[in-house]
């Protein structure tokens, strides 16, 4: 299948603050290293999850991949084009076929207004459908993610709902237009097991229907497993391991990845299973270790892990990891 | 020794379409040194009932009827005053919305001074060691207690205001969804913390979640809540091995795993009924297999079966 | 923008530099728009039926005879010199009509800001923190009076109460007629204090109030809506909810939670009016009889004195522009979110 989005290199850096006499005195700029060198596909059709640490940079792989943040280094390219500056009238044409639920439900929505304007809004923005057609649309979409009676949610604010009513009020907003490339963040981590399971089928549905491709962000493991087609375990800035779901969930080659699927809590109060924690602190995006940027907490680490970054390569098909020991 | 008591409260919220019965008569209790899951659909009043135990349900919310005793003092009869002084000492929350629950134009060091400074009689320059202290528990580096919480992801804002409600020390802390941003490993070790302070300082715990492997591995007791009524709670292993309500048995089952192969996993059909209109009888009615004539006419008193496995259900 | 403080620094230079094309297009808009106003300069020097001969000489002089485009050059090209001529009427160097007029309409400016500032600002927030009691409905009708009442009359009936009535201040002017200041910075209130000058000084001073308080009112009742409704929504913000639920106490978080939340809207509308009454206040000026750019700049518009306003569009742009600028930079202080 083809790719559409490929990603070069991608870094995201964030300055510091300093005010204005620390500056004269360090006269050194000193980077928050969100995204540090990320190269990925996308091939259409399919769903892309990110794991991985919180702080990692997920999110702003997300932004950056809509074009919602700048990047600092690299290059994107969409549907064989480079999109790494698009501007102006084609920015917005990107934007119709790209879409992102970000990963909180509250300050993404307008206050101000009604839950049925917020939905109908890239519809009336994006011209995509007739003017009458606009609210039947809206009603649709409102009773299809749960949101029911829908007339009753039409009219309501984004304060007067719980989490997990906003967070679907996103994902409507969001796939109403039926763009080409969806990022989901976090996007159904306060909805409860049952309704949750409803959502990623509709999500599921939509994407086989209308061929879209998503990239998913979740820290929840089952979800990933639910609906990945692919894998990528991330960080400290770094994209560690990535493989169809199949390999990286049956056989996790990163130590990093081992850990994290240790750790899955269990929905079984009598089964105990042994979580490997990595040892020591979280560490710090703004001078990240040197080599492997696991190597302080990683149980394996040898001498080269710590001289050396490792790269990304292929250990066998459809399984990429980025470890001296693999 | 009961730490926190709920009877039969009732919290409505008066919205222009009409009166949204988010809570409906729960009562509720929890032990010293105790955790109690609270799972529900979502939308059944979970947040709104942890919000009440503060005395911070939003406008235009108002607890109509009911009681909370905390450590036998009626929370309700108590001054405004005397509230606040509780809060963030005695009781803490942790809110289920971490991005907007900073303020935007304060840093973090200012954040976790202010409440230290706000309860404790101490000079600035502990405070700040303890927030320090505190922040590096949950995982923030030293270096960034100046940022401001734009500049943090989503999972770190939600350690940092795990930090927040652990700073004090309170004996009750309402967690709502804690862990929801928080991958599996920095969850796991905040968890740990969180067990850490209930064996050092008997902290009792409101675990508000939808994780079921969180709710399974840290609580000891269950409550299952569903349009805003507490349908059924039990001890842990108890709800896990023999659920009773329809709607508990429906959920656990709907619960996913971790698996790279294909699953198929089963969900309740239907939706929860509108609090503005709850139905008369009982509430899952519509969605329940079970369901008999009664239980679309009266709604079903609660039953204690066993030692303290409570269900509200026809059907026992 | 890399780091903060050298991005400040950038920015205030650019900020600096955009001032130019404005001027230019700002001089440009004025010069025609005074051109094609009906009436001649030269009539308000000499009389209509003064000889033909005389008439033409007088256009000579002042160059009214040259080619429009000519004129606009070589205007052009004085005022980047930083020549805005002189004075068609009193043949003054423009620069110090300006700089006779300006120091006094400064002051009262900013009196004016700050009566408005702190009456808007302390009744808006207070009101809503109390917006179900009986002050958030006497705040309401305070605001709204503050804004529909006629300057003028309000004016009226302050001289009437202080000077008149109780005599406890005095009506109009800036200075006794038996007092003087030595001119230094040219700000009276300031000179008076440097020179040590207190007799002026107090006097001065007093005769400030009345005229600060009418311009300060009528200002604060938007200053006071806009406070009130941020501060009321800033109030329902869930950081507010999560501060509460720390036991921070309530009179922090109206000031650090909400107010200051708040302030940023308040603070353009601060600065927008400020901008205003530096171009002058014409009613408040003729009102309590001050001397200051509100009179100057409708007489000489009304007198045709080309560079005259020309000179005081040019000081208005200057002067508004640093405004903005100082506001943008309180943001940045206020916010972190905005990186200049
Ligand atoms: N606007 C910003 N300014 C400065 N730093 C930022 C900004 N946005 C993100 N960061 C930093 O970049 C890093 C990565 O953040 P990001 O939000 O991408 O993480 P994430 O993987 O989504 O984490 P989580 O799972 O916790 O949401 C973090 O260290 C964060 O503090
Ligand atoms: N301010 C409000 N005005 C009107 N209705 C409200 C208001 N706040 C909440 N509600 C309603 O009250 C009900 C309970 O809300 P609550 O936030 O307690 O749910 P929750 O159980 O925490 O859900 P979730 O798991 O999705 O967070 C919801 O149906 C919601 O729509
Ligand atoms: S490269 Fe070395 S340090 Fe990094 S994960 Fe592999 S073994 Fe551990
Ligand atoms: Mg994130
Ligand atoms: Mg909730």
């Amino acid at each position: 299948m083809e790719d559409i989005i490929t990603t070069i290199n991608v870094k995201k850096y964030f300055p510091i603050k300093m005010n204005f006499l620390q500056y004269l005195i360090t006269r050194k700029r000193e980077y928050i290293k969100a995204v540090d060198g990320i190269s990925f596909s996308l091939r259409k059709g399919e769903t892309f999850t990110l794991v991985g640490e919180s702080g990692s940079g997920k999110s702003t792989i997300g932004k950056l991949l809509i074009k919602s943040l700048e990047l600092t280094d690299g290059k994107m390219i969409f549907e064989g084009k480079d999109i790494t500056r698009v501007k102006g009238n084609e920015l917005k044409a990107l934007r119709r076929k790209m879409q992102i639920v970000f990963q909180d439900p509250y300050s993404s929505l307008n206050p101000t207004m009604k839950i049925g304007d917020t939905i109908e809004r890239p519809l009336k923005i994006h011209k995509i459908c007739q003017k009458r057609k606009i609210k039947e649309k809206a009603l649709e979409m409102l009773e299809n993610i749960g949101l029911s009676p829908a007339e009753d949610f039409y009219e309501k604010y984004p304060w007067q709902l719980s989490g997990g009513q906003r967070q679907r009020v996103a994902i409507a907003r969001a796939i109403i237009i039926c763009p080409e490339f969806v990022v989901l963040d976090e996007p159904v981590s306060m909805i409860d097991v049952s309704l949750r399971t409803l959502i990623l089928d509709l999500l599921i549905k939509l994407k086989q229907q209308y061929d879209l491709t998503y990239l998913f962000i979740t820290h929840d493991l089952a979800i990933a497993s639910y609906i990945s087609n692919t894998i990528a375990t991330m960080y400290l800035g770094k994209i560690i391991e990535l493989g169809s779901k199949k390999e990286v969930l049956a056989s996790p080659k990163h130590p990093y990845t081992k850990a994290l699927l240790s750790a899955v809590p269990i929905p079984n109060p009598k089964m105990k299973r042994k979580k490997i924690i990595p040892k020591g602190e979280i560490p710090n995006p703004i001078n990240p270790p040197t080599g492997c940027r696991f190597h302080p907490r990683c149980n394996y680490a040898e001498e080269i892990c710590g001289k050396k970054e490792p790269e990304l390569v292929e250990v066998s098909k459809d399984h990429k990891v980025a470890c001296h020991l693999c | 020794m009961k730490l926190l008591d709920i009877k039969n409260l009732r919290v409505y919220y008066f919205s222009e379409e009409g009166v949204v019965k988010a809570v409906d008569g729960v009562s509720l209790s929890l032990n010293k040194g105790e955790t109690l899951g609270v799972v529900g659909e979502s939308g059944c009043g979970k947040s709104t009932l942890g919000l009440s135990v503060l005395r911070l349900v939003p406008y235009p919310g108002k607890m109509v009827s009911g009681k909370i005793f905390y450590n036998g003092i009626d929370l309700l009869s108590l001054s405004d005053e005397e509230v606040r002084k509780l809060r963030g000492k005695e009781i803490a929350m942790i809110f289920q919305n971490p991005d907007v629950s900073l303020n935007p134009i304060m840093n973090i060091k200012e954040h976790l001074v202010e409440a230290i400074l706000t309860h404790e009689e101490i000079d600035e320059r502990e405070a700040v060691e303890k927030t320090e202290e505190i922040l590096g528990k949950v995982g923030i580096p030293k270096n960034r207690i100046n940022d401001y919480p734009h500049q943090f992801s989503g999972g770190m804002k939600q350690r940092i205001m795990i930090a927040l409600a652990l700073l004090l020390n309170p004996k009750l802390i309402i967690a709502d969804e804690p862990t929801s941003s928080l991958d599996v490993l920095i969850q796991a070790k905040t968890l740990e913390l969180l067990r850490n302070l209930k064996e050092e300082y008997g902290l009792s715990l409101i675990l508000i979640t939808h994780d079921f492997g969180v709710v399974f591995e840290e609580s000891d007791r269950i409550a299952v809540m569903y349009a805003g009524h507490i349908i059924e709670i039990a001890k842990n292993t108890e709800l896990y091995d023999k659920p009773l309500h329809p709607y508990t048995q429906a959920l656990i089952k709907a619960v996913p795993t971790v698996t790279p192969e294909e699953q198929k996993l089963n969900y309740i059909l239907g939706m929860p009924p509108s609090l503005l209109t709850p139905p008369k009888g009982c509430r899952f009615y519509a969605r329940c297999k079970y369901a008999r004539e009664i239980c679309k006419f009266k709604e079903p008193k609660t039953a204690t079966v066993g030692r303290e496995h409570i269900v509200k259900c026809h059907l026992y | 923008m890399s780091s903060k403080s050298s991005g400040l620094l950038f920015y205030i230079v650019s900020r600096i530099l955009l001032i130019i094309p404005m001027l230019l297009i700002l001089l440009t808009l004025i010069f025609i728009i005074l051109r094609v106003l009906p009436g001649d300069p030269v009539y308000f020097i000499v009389s209509p039926q003064a000889g033909e001969h005389i008439i033409e000489q007088t256009r000579h002089e002042l160059g009214l005879d040259r080619p429009i485009w000519e004129q606009y050059v070589s205007y052009l090209m004085g005022v980047f010199r930083g020549d805005l001529g002189k004075s068609y009427i009193t043949k003054d160097n423009v620069w110090s009509i300006i700089g006779r007029h300006l120091p006094i309409t400064i002051e009262l400016a900013t009196c004016g800001l700050f009566v408005a500032a702190f009456l808007g600002i302390s009744f808006g927030t207070f009101a809503a923190y109390k917006s179900k009691s009986w002050f958030g409905v006497f705040n309401t009708i305070l605001s709204t009076i503050a804004y529909t009442m006629p300057v003028f009359w309000f004016g009226m009936i302050l001289q009437i109460l202080f000077a008149i009535q109780f005599r406890v201040l005095p009506a109009t002017g800036i200075l006794d007629t038996s007092l003087s200041i030595t001119r230094i910075t040219g700000l009276p209130a300031l000179d008076a204090l440097i020179t040590g000058n207190m007799r002026a000084f107090v006097d001065h001073v007093a005769r400030l109030i009345l005229p600060s308080i009418t311009l300060g009112f009528f200002i604060s009742g938007n200053i006071n809506r806009m406070t009130h409704s941020n501060v009321l929504k800033a109030l329902n913000e869930d950081y507010v909810r999560a501060a509460r639920a720390r036991g921070i106490k309530e009179r922090v978080i109206l000031f650090k939670y909400a107010l200051k939340n708040s302030l940023i809207p308040v603070i353009t509308l601060l600065g927008m009016n400020f901008a205003r009454m530096l171009s002058g206040s014409v009613l408040t000026e003729t009102v309590f009889s001050i001397p200051g750019m509100g009179s100057l700049l409708v007489n000489s518009i009304f007198r045709r004195d080309y560079p005259l306003v020309q000179g005081i569009i040019v000081v208005y742009a200057l002067l508004i522009s640093i405004v903005t600028l100082i506001i943008d930079i309180i943001y940045a202080y206020i916010d972190p979110r905005i990186r200049l």
